[in-house]
């Protein structure tokens, strides 16, 4: 043997070893497929614990299904000067077939007959205690009341030299333990079989006995595969006062159910249907649905873990059979199917293609049932995910009110800016004004005028008024005609514009004195050049004081800055805003861009944009989202400004200082990304835990 | 071996049916110590305890079964003890009677506990004296080693750590001697008995 492989194995066999020692029971074949690379020799050596272990005091080693009976003498000792065959009352014992915690069960035949049935003795050393004894009778008197197709009958209740004994019908197919796998694959014969079961055991229940050892080593199957339940051996009256009391409750621990494990005193029906539940699990997928490979494993299985959904195991099988089973095997006997008879109805249904009447929880009543398993893990985490919540309310809503604020300052501030930029303008107006006021008070223009000598005129106008600042000077008539103009087009000259407001504005201002008289116009669409433009007009009076009232006008330069050059800063942009001049001399919310970084110098759009502004009792205001309608063809000024407005005292104008959103609340905005990031961060780590923490109970190690 | 009276030999046949059990514990206790082996017989130390019980028989004031073999496995344990004494192992088993009749108890409820569970050949039942006679035949023919570790359970339910301890040997060391011990000892016992 390989010297690597031989101490391998021998550190397994002293794990084994140890934990029988521990007391614990280990489960032979979990050991055997944990090792595979020693499998035969695992599987000789607990073959050997199983024959030797009482010889060698460590009791019989291998985990077996075998009740036990925790009330019982571990000394399982019998009358050796007493061989177990031969005759026995009335009847011939033919040989061993079976043994459980507290009988020994023989085929036997009643002697001078052909007939063989089954007898069930309790072993020698279960006599100790007239205890044992009275529950064997009661258990037998209770068993052979029940006369059920699919229960095992009881024919003869008797005692023997001192020993009690109780025969039954001998059914020679064999238990459904050792028959699992014929039934794999074929769900509907499995819900056929546990159907038929659980009415056995239902008829049993209404007879006021429980099973309490349902497994499938107590379901035997005759030659034509009925089941027969066998072995209501510790089947005690429902309410009778007496053997489960003050102890731990007797059964096979795989299949017993939590309560019962618990050593919970009053056990009910449920605990027959979470066993019902187990075989049909086992059935359904070849696995117990709570394995361990030592006892504590198992008990904590039960107690702590949910099974693994078959569909897991069986990919294919029925949602609702799944269900079906799941629900038998729920920890709360409340919620497990009220009677065995539930379960085969429900079997039924699924038989007949119905709807079953449970289904597998949904993830809200699997969150539920995991909250009422691991309450104080639970609460804690609902307090800590109710402080984030609230921390978190309570931050973004202070962030709120703070970017409020904030907002309301920086509107303030361009709003002061503007007020500011505004003065600068009128500075600049006024010295555009102040050429075209002192020569709409020139007598030689009005002598001009007056004469219509229009060469005059003109010459007057090339020569006093027209410079770089203004694009063209012009004279309207006081019917609004032009009459002549500088530098000279001739297109306009003749032609009547005394809807424009240049025109209008300058007449109403007529009586005024000094640079009231002067007015700004509104922006107007020159016929000269299609272009948006505006114009700085004077009234005068060429005939006297009482004369009609002429018009000089001088249109400012398409490209005019107005003195804005300068004005901005990296943050802070500042835009002038004139009324659009729609004819009528009234009330207009249409302005238009007329000066704005963006425009190039010397050049600007043909179409100026515009933008809505509305009147509020401080000056304007935009929409509460403004936006730049210069992105349309910049699309660097896209997205979100905050806006401050100043009219230019004396005109129509109106200065726009905006900041772009993202830049003025931009701390606030980043605190905000932090905050919302830390709290996900938490979230998910909680989350991350909790999901652990579950997986962890889910699959024991 | 001498002939009683005529008013005894009931009691002495009464006796003798516990001849082959007793006979199985004195050799596994002689089994568990292999040294003693060639100067002893199993069935000698019987034989002389089955006198003593016998001279004695008067002093017997139970009633059962259970408590004749008791008293019966006092006896022998007190024969024991002499022929240890007598071959110089007094030193080494000191207190050896009182420990002996422990130890013949442990032997006796294990060797019945085994045969209440062995199911192995339910058809080819023996009686329960053969049996137990087979096991303890198959015992004595196990190599040293083994039969030391399987008996050190056996007699006195030592934990592997406490017989690992006392033999010098790590935990594995001591659970692969028993697990190839148990593994002769089923192949000892399928055997054709060759006496």
């Amino acid at each position: 043997m390989n010297p690597v492989e031989s101490d391998d194995l021998d550190a397994i066999t002293a794990n084994i070893l140890r934990a029988i020692e521990r007391g614990e029971v280990p489960d032979a074949a979990a050991w055997v497929a944990r090792h595979p690379a020693h499998a035969a020799e695992l599987a000789d050596f607990f073959a050997d614990l199983d024959r030797f272990g009482p010889f060698l005091g460590m009791g019989s080693a291998a985990a077996s299904d075998e009740t036990v009976d925790y009330r019982q003498s571990a000394d399982r000792a019998v009358d050796v000067a007493e061989g177990p065959h031969g005759r026995f009352g009335e009847y011939e014992l033919l040989a061993e077939i079976g043994r459980g915690a507290m009988g020994v069960v023989y085929r036997a035949r009643p002697v001078g007959t052909q007939m063989v049935v089954a007898l069930k003795q309790v072993r020698a050393a279960g006599l100790d205690g007239t205890d044992a004894v009275q529950r064997f009778r009661e258990e037998v008197l209770t068993a052979s009341g029940l006369k059920h197709p699919n229960i095992v009958p009881i024919y003869h209740v008797g005692e023997q030299a001192g020993r009690p004994f109780y025969t039954m019908a001998l059914i020679e197919g064999g238990s459904l333990e050792s028959q699992l796998a014929r039934f794999r694959d074929d769900p509907r014969e499995i819900a056929r079989l546990v159907a038929k079961i659980a009415r056995a055991v239902h008829y049993a229940h209404q007879r006021q006995v429980l099973h309490r050892d349902l497994k499938p080593g107590n379901v035997v199957l005759d030659e034509s595969g009925e089941p027969h339940v066998a072995d209501f051996g510790l089947a005690t009256k429902l309410n009778a006062a007496g053997a489960s009391e003050g102890g731990p409750a007797a059964g096979s621990l795989p299949w017993m159910a939590p309560e019962a494990v618990r050593g919970d005193p009053t056990l009910t029906t449920a605990i027959d249907v979470w066993a019902l539940g187990g075989i049909l699990y086992e059935l359904l997928t070849g696995k117990r649905p709570f394995p361990g490979e030592t006892r504590s494993d198992i008990r904590h299985a039960i107690l702590e873990s949910e099974p693994i959904p078959p569909r897991t195991l069986v990919p294919g099988l029925s949602r609702d059979l799944e269900a079906v089973c799941l629900k038998c095997l729920v920890k709360d006997p409340d919620k497990r199917y009220e009677s065995a008879m539930a379960l085969a109805l429900d079997l039924d249904r699924w038989l007949r293609d119905e709807p079953v009447r449970t289904r597998r929880a949904g993830p809200g009543e699997r969150f539920a049932r995991m909250c009422r398993r691991h309450p104080a893990l639970v609460g804690g985490m609902a307090a800590l995910g109710v402080l984030l919540v609230a921390g978190t309310l309570a931050a973004l809503s202070v962030a709120r009110a703070q970017e409020e604020r904030l907002r309301g300052e920086v509107c303030r501030g361009n709003e002061f800016a503007a007020r500011h930029v505004a003065s600068t303008i009128l500075g600049r107006l006024e010295q555009l004004g102040d050429p075209v006021l002192t020569a709409a008070g020139d007598p030689e223009l009005h002598r001009a005028c007056g004469a219509n000598d229009w060469p005059a005129v003109e010459n007057f106008l090339r020569m006093k008024l027209h410079t770089e600042a203004f694009a063209t000077v012009y004279i309207l008539d006081p019917e609004g005609t032009i009459r002549a103009e500088w530098p000279q087009r001739r297109t306009v000259v003749g032609q009547n514009f005394r809807d424009r407001d240049y025109f209008l504005g300058a007449v109403a201002n007529a009586d005024r004195r000094g640079r009231e008289r002067v007015h700004l116009s509104r922006v107007f669409t020159s016929r000269n050049d299609g272009l948006d433009k505006l114009a700085i007009s004077a009234p005068l009076r060429p005939t006297g004081a009482d004369g009609p009232v002429w018009v000089l006008g001088a249109t400012v330069p398409t490209d005019a800055r107005l003195g804005l050059t300068g004005l901005h800063d990296a943050r802070r942009k500042a835009v002038l805003l004139a009324p659009r001049d729609t004819g009528v001399p009234s009330q207009t919310s249409d302005y238009v861009i007329l000066v704005h970084e963006a425009y190039s110098p010397g050049e600007r759009p043909a179409s100026l944009p515009s933008v809505k502004l509305h009147q509020v009792d401080t000056g304007f205001a935009a929409d509460e989202d403004y936006a730049d309608p210069v992105a349309a063809t910049h699309p660097d000024y896209a997205g979100r400004w905050l806006a401050g407005f100043a009219p230019v005292p004396g005109t129509e104008l109106v200065v726009l200082v905006q900041q772009r959103y993202d830049e003025a609340v931009a701390p606030q905005g980043a605190f905000l990304r932090r905050l919302l990031a830390s709290v996900g961060g938490a979230f998910g780590l909680a989350l991350l835990l909790v999901a652990g923490l579950w997986l962890a109970r889910r699959r024991p190690a | 071996m001498k002939i009683m009276g005529a008013e005894s030999d009931s009691d002495k046949l009464a006796l003798d049916r516990y001849r082959g059990y007793l006979c199985s514990l004195a050799r596994i206790q002689l089994a568990a110590r292999p040294w003693l082996s060639p100067k002893l017989d199993a069935s000698d130390l019987v034989q002389q305890t089955l006198l003593k019980a016998h001279a004695a028989r008067d002093q017997f004031r139970g009633r059962s079964p259970e408590e004749l073999t008791g008293w019966l496995r006092q006896i022998l344990a007190r024969t024991l003890a002499n022929a240890l004494r007598t071959f110089g192992q007094a030193k080494r088993d000191v207190g050896a009677e009182c420990s002996l009749e422990a130890d013949l108890d442990a032997s006796r409820s294990r060797l019945d506990a085994w045969l209440a569970a062995d199911q192995t050949s339910p058809s080819e039942r023996a009686g329960a004296a053969e049996r137990v006679a087979a096991l303890t035949a198959a015992v004595a023919r196990m190599p040293d080693d083994q039969r030391e570790v399987v008996l050190l359970k056996h007699c006195q339910g030592l934990s592997l750590a406490e017989i690992g301890e006392r033999l010098g040997r790590t935990d594995a060391a001591v659970a692969g001697l028993l697990r190839r011990g148990l593994q002769r000892l089923r192949e000892l016992m399928t055997e054709v008995p060759s006496t």
